[in-house]
Parts: structure tokens; C-alpha cells; sequence
């Protein structure tokens, strides 16, 4: 019997329903949150008049332990469902607004008396389904009493830390907060932990324990996941809100446990405690309601028709410097003169002549015909050369990206073709295990390079060139995220694909990605945690051609997440 | 100083202050040439300043690609002609924003949050050309020299 499942789609595969606004109207109509511990209780017969800076005031009543009435400044006094939730002298709770596609996730702190509103609401963007959000900071008013001049904020001093969570319902998750206002989320219960998701992501500080944390899943369902998490004893109580990817509502608040996984580095100066906020608009006008930095990497029209890609004619291998590569290391000579045969597991061979630093030939053993393509090689770890080209002509525009260790005669191809079933201009990676023949070198039977976990969880960060450097999160096994900094230092914009680890030696590992449902790259690294220095090539197939290009970066270590352990099947 | 047609003022007021205290030997006709040089060199330095303003402010093109600011660090040597033309030069530090080419991911997707920018400060050398006209000065040319 199955114990784990999969979907049948990642969530950047899953084709989600185009939701109407009546649809969702429909599906909004009478919904309250549900829950599956006992709601809290603790404004049940009392009255809160919450007021905030720029927003609304909002007048309660709770009639019980499920139903309020809520005036939303002047208006008028409405009815509706809620559900609470308590951490200590905080509460959570959450509501919508009967007859609209809106509603409120609201944290009063009951020492402090102050509030921390969310607004969120539906069909406020061309995906009607992705859940919209403004943050207001404010106050329980109270008669006879000042207001109090502090406020909730937005913090930097959540970026780093991460948690496995397992909430009440039973769902269990690791979440890392590897940036200041984006996340990533493994679900390891509803997707099986396969891949690391990335998600904006809003961090609120209450005090110096406890913060409010909100994402909302925008190019895939478009979900919400809002909670308040103490960093001590890594307790929540949250609230979930969105359709899922059978449009189901899913609307219920919750309580969880986790476990403090780690803490990254963070990059800022030292006293910069400050969130990164978001920049105000070129034109001078004031940020729109709900805007948020979102990376929507499906809406730059870079997909191209199979027509597309069979009609491209350009190709840039190893062509001028790009931005990626402006830490390079040197092109090495260490092939130039051999002459050797790389046979893998999975049958394939090629034999290779290296004639010049920048050109080989290939052939298929048992073929005549060499192919000439053009190359670059750099040998990180003495004896351990990566190099890679194209092989003109074969069907799918395809790449070998090769690792080959000659102090042990191994090999390892990471070979790239262009088209997934998914889109026709997308890179798609398999690895394959091998070995070295060549005169004087008697290569193992058995040993091979391997798949490792060994990377899961390391955060590393990567400087290209001046302006351009972005960290690794290598989330699962299967996956990799990328976060950009910014120029205080903070993490900011991020995004993943599935990925791949090869341990080569010690401290020496291949590493590819997949940006699929992205712009189509399949990156390749060969990460030496010695030099702290990766040498790689990039794979893309573009509307202005088929590229092969050189990558080179300076790392630094930035902490690790103690995750690996979450993935390894157990009986 | 006569039968040359170019003066050269370093450091500005502190540097006439003795030519002036001799005054009494000194033909009234050279005293009101430098005092005029002394005005025009005064004028052009307040117009250095705004033009450094205004380059900062965006209301007039930068002398060179990508200049975010451009802060004068010295008193500017200037040299003022007797046809109406002045030439200047001032140490200045400059702040270029150069925009990261290409298309990969990391470049797209730090211009998204607002970056994807080269940021430097250098020390560099402006100079300047000035021409004059109906009595006032305007910059006619500015480059920035290593």
C-alpha cells in the first residue's frame, strides 16, 4: 500500500482552473473557517474596536465562539462565521465579509493591545483565484486609554530561519525563510516532498519570539497559508485560505508543532534589523492596495511552438563572456592531446579526441565520421575536469555536460535536451554513471559517482560578477532554489526547479537544475566546497538561439538547514 | 601679467588676497582686470555647482553613461580667457548605476526587485569649457577624466 502520495502534477505543471469571479462568489457564499482543534473562545461575548494606520476600523462583536459581527469603519454591522485561535496572549482570527469576495486575518496581541490586520480578497488580479493582501498596523482602541504609539512591523528578522511543521490537521511541511519577502515550502504530506516551492511572502514582528508569517502561493493555486509562530518553542496557530487545485475552498484555521531546522546567515549590515520594503512605483504615484514583488516567470512569453524550435539556426557556444560567468575559471588544456572513450551504464558510449583547448571531436564507437563541436574545459580538483558541447545535429538540439575524474576513471554525463511535454523550448537532464577508457588508465567495474543528499540543506552564495550574486538553497533532493539579494544584502526575489546532486569526491559535487516553468534553463555546476569556487555551463534554448555558455562564481558559505533526514524513505 | 591673455586661479579668494594687498603698486587698469577674472571665476564655480546640482537631479544629461550623482570634492581650478571662453577642472567622486546585461534568470529576475545594477563610486576628474554670453556664463562642454 502506498504511504506516500505524489500528485499526478507538481504545483508548476497543475493546469489550475481559471476561476470566475462568480464562480468564486459561489464558493465564498456562507464560508467560514473550519478547524480541527477547538476554536478559542476568548473574545466570545466581547466587544474589540481595532484601529489602524492607513486602513480600516474595525468594530467587533463576537456573539460566540464562531460568529462576530463586523462594521468595517462607517459602514454598517455584518454577520459572520470566524474561527479563533491562541498563542499565549496572542490570538488569531480570521473571517469574510458576507457578499463580497474579501475578508480579514486579524492578530491582536492581548499584553500589548496591539493588531496586526491582514485584508485579503479574491479577483483582484488577472488569476481571480490567487488570494490579494494588505497588511495594516493598528491598536485594540479602549476607553479612557491613549492609543499606544508602537506598532507591529515588517522584519528582516525572520530571514534565515526555517521549521518543519506539522499542523494539527495533519499536514506537514518544512518551511525555509531564506529572504525577506518570499519563502519556500516542501509539502512533504500533500506532495510527497519531491520539490521546494518558493512563495512571496510577508514577515510581521510581533516581539522578538513571536512573528506572523503569510504566503500566498501566486502562479500556482494561489493559496494563502498565514500564521503566528512562536521561534522559541516553535508552536503555530495559522490559518489557510484559497482553492485548491480541484478548486475545492479551502478555509480553515489550525494549530501546529514544527522543529527549528536551522538558521542561515543573513547578509544585511550589521544593525540593519529592518524589513526590505517594497520600492514605490518609477512614476511617482503611491504603491497600489496589495502590491507585492511576485515572480511570475510563465507571463514573459520566452515559450516557444515545436515549429519555433526546429527553425532555429542560431547557436552561441562558449560565445562572449555573459554576467555568469565574469568569476570563470580558467579554460584548462588538461584534455588537449587525449585520446579516450567515455561508456556509461545506460550503453552509451563516445569516443573523443581532443585536438585543441576549444575544439574535440566525437563519435559513436563503430562510426567512422567524427563530429567536430567547439568546448571548454576547467579543472576544479586536480585530475577532475568538466567540459561540455553540443552535439550538432541529434534530434532534440542535445548537450553532454560531462565530469570526468581521471585520478579514478569516472565519469559522469548530465545530458541535456531541449523539449519537455510541457513546452517545446524547455530544458529537460538525465544523469548518467560511467567510466573512463583510455590507454594507461584501468577504470573501476563497480564504483561509480552517486546520487547524494549530502547538499540538502546548504545554503551557499554565489557572486558571478559585480551586481550579480545570488545564494543556492539546495531545498530536497530533487530541487534547488535561488534567491537574488538586494542591495542592502537581503534576501529577496526567488524561485526553484528540480535538480540533481553527484557527489564526485569529498567536497566536490555536480549539481544541475531545471528551470522549468521558467525560462527553460538547465544550469549545470561542478560546487568545489574547497576552493569555494564552482565552474559550470548553462543550456538554453532561447527565441534567440540555442546557447552553451560558461558559468563561473566565488561562493561563500551561508548555513545549512538540518532537512536531509525529511527525505529518506523509512519503514 | 600683461601680454598674457589666460590667468589661472587655484583656491579661489585665498589665492588673490596678496595681489590685492598691494594694490597701491599695481596699475588700476590690471586691478580691474583681475577683479574681473575674480568675478568670472566666482560665477563659474556657482555655476559648476548648480550644473553638479542639476546633473544629480536628472534636469540636465549626465557628462558621461549611467552617472546616479556626481559630487564636486574640490575647489575647481579654473582658467579664464580673455575671449570669453574659461576652462575648469575639479576632482569630483562619481556614482555610476550601470544596468547588468543579458537575459539570464538572476538578471531578469533582480531587475524585478529593482536591482540588477553595477553600483561603483570613482574618483575621477571633471572638465569643463565655458562660454560667455550677454554676461553670463554657460557650460559649453564637461567630461569626466580619469
Amino acid at each position: 500500500m502506498q504511504t506516500i502520495a505524489y500528485p499526478k502534477e507538481q504545483l508548476h505543471r497543475t493546469a489550475y482552473t481559471k476561476l470566475t469571479e462568480a464562480q468564486i462568489a459561489a464558493k465564498l457564499a456562507g464560508a467560514a473557517p473550519k478547524s480541527v482543534s477547538p476554536l478559542s473562545e476568548v473574545f466570545a461575548g466581547k466587544q474589540l474596536r481595532i484601529v489602524t494606520d492607513n486602513g480600516p476600523t474595525l468594530s467587533y462583536r463576537f456573539a460566540s465562539k464562531n460568529r462576530l459581527s463586523v462594521a468595517e469603519s462607517d459602514g454598517r454591522a455584518v454577520e459572520a462565521g470566524y474561527g479563533a485561535l491562541t498563542l499565549d496572549d496572542v490570538t488569531l482570527f480570521s473571517h469574510l465579509v458576507p457578499g463580497t469576495q474579501r475578508g480579514y486575518h486579524v492578530v491582536v496581541d492581548r499584553a500589548s493591545n496591539l493588531a496586526c490586520v491582514f485584508e485579503v480578497w479574491f479577483s483582484g488580479f488577472t488569476d481571480n483565484r490567487e488570494v490579494q493582501r494588505e497588511i495594516y498596523f493598528g491598536y485594540v482602541a479602549e476607553a479612557g486609554k491613549q492609543a499606544p504609539t508602537a506598532r507591529h512591523s515588517l522584519t528582516n528578522r525572520v530571514e534565515g530561519k526555517g521549521f518543519h511543521w506539522t499542523q494539527d490537521t495533519g499536514v506537514e511541511t518544512l518551511e525555509l525563510y531564506p529572504s525577506t519577502f518570499y519563502s519556500n515550502f516542501v509539502e512533504l504530506s500533500r506532495l510527497g516532498g519531491e520539490l521546494g516551492f518558493c512563495a512571496p511572502t510577508d514577515y510581521v514582528k510581533i516581539d522578538d519570539e513571536l512573528y506572523v508569517y503569510s504566503r500566498v502561493e501566486c502562479e500556482f493555486s494561489g493559496v494563502q497559508t498565514l500564521y503566528v509562530f512562536d521561534a522559541n518553542r516553535a508552536e503555530q496557530v495559522g490559518v489557510r485560505l484559497g482553492f485548491d487545485a480541484s478548486d475545492a475552498l479551502e478555509y480553515y484555521v489550525f494549530t501546529g508543532r514544527g522543529e527549528w531546522v536551522g538558521q542561515l546567515a543573513q547578509f544585511e549590515r550589521f544593525g540593519d534589523t529592518a524589513a526590505t520594503p517594497m520600492p514605490p512605483p518609477a512614476n511617482g504615484q503611491p504603491l497600489a492596495k496589495g502590491a507585492r514583488r511576485v515572480y511570475r516567470p510563465m507571463r514573459n512569453n520566452w515559450q516557444m511552438t515545436k515549429e519555433e524550435v526546429a527553425a532555429l539556426t542560431e547557436k552561441a557556444v562558449f560565445g562572449p563572456p555573459s554576467p555568469m560567468a565574469g568569476n570563470k575559471g580558467p579554460v584548462s588544456d588538461y584534455l588537449v592531446g587525449k585520446q579516450l572513450t567515455l561508456r556509461f551504464d545506460n550503453g552509451v558510449a563516445a569516443e573523443y579526441r581532443f585536438d585543441a583547448i576549444d575544439t574535440l571531436h566525437w563519435r559513436r564507437p563503430g562510426d567512422s565520421a567524427w563530429h567536430e563541436e567547439r568546448y571548454e574545459a576547467w579543472e576544479s580538483a586536480p585530475g577532475v575536469v568538466m567540459f561540455g558541447h553540443l552535439l550538432t545535429g541529434a534530434p532534440q538540439n542535445d548537450c553532454y555536460k560531462l565530469v570526468a575524474d581521471f585520478d579514478h576513471g569516472l565519469v559522469t554525463c548530465i545530458h541535456g535536451t531541449i523539449g519537455s511535454q510541457y513546452i517545446a523550448n524547455e530544458a529537460q537532464a538525465e544523469t548518467w554513471f560511467g567510466v573512463i577508457e583510455m590507454a594507461g588508465m584501468t577504470p573501476p567495474k563497480y564504483r561509480r559517482h552517486q546520487f547524494t543528499d549530502e547538499l540538502v540543506g546548504h545554503a551557499v552564495t554565489w557572486n558571478y560578477s559585480p551586481g550579480l550574486t545570488s545564494m543556492h538553497l539546495y531545498t530536497t533532493p530533487h530541487s534547488l532554489s535561488w534567491i537574488i539579494f538586494g542591495d542592502s544584502g537581503a534576501g529577496g526575489m526567488e524561485w526553484s526547479g528540480p535538480a540533481s546532486y553527484v557527489k564526485i569526491r569529498d567536497e566536490l559535487y555536480l549539481a544541475y537544475w531545471l528551470e522549468e516553468a521558467c525560462n527553460g534553463t538547465l544550469g549545470t555546476i561542478l560546487v568545489n566546497l574547497r576552493t569555494m569556487h564552482d565552474c559550470g555551463i548553462g543550456y538554453h534554448c532561447g527565441k534567440d538561439g540555442l546557447r552553451l555558455s560558461a558559468m563561473g562564481a566565488h561562493a561563500r558559505h551561508a548555513g545549512r538547514f538540518d532537512i536531509a533526514k525529511y527525505y529518506r524513505l523509512k519503514a | 601679467m600683461k601680454g598674457t591673455t589666460r590667468r589661472k586661479f587655484f583656491g579661489g579668494a585665498a589665492a588673490l588676497a596678496a595681489p590685492l594687498a598691494a594694490g597701491t603698486a599695481v596699475a588700476s587698469d590690471d586691478l580691474a582686470a583681475r577683479l574681473a577674472v575674480l568675478e568670472d571665476s566666482s560665477a563659474i564655480r556657482t555655476l559648476l555647482l548648480h550644473w553638479a546640482r542639476d546633473v544629480n537631479a536628472g534636469k540636465i544629461t549626465a557628462p558621461a553613461p549611467n552617472v546616479r550623482s556626481l559630487t564636486l570634492d574640490a575647489d575647481a581650478a579654473i582658467a579664464v580667457d580673455a575671449n570669453g571662453t574659461a576652462t575648469a577642472r575639479v576632482p569630483c567622486t562619481v556614482e555610476t548605476v550601470t544596468p547588468i546585461g543579458g537575459n539570464e534568470t538572476l538578471v531578469e529576475m533582480a531587475r524585478l526587485q529593482g536591482d540588477g545594477v553595477v553600483r561603483r563610486a570613482e574618483r575621477l576628474a571633471l572638465h569643463s569649457t565655458f562660454v560667455k554670453r550677454d554676461g553670463f556664463w554657460h557650460v559649453a562642454n564637461a567630461e569626466l577624466r580619469t
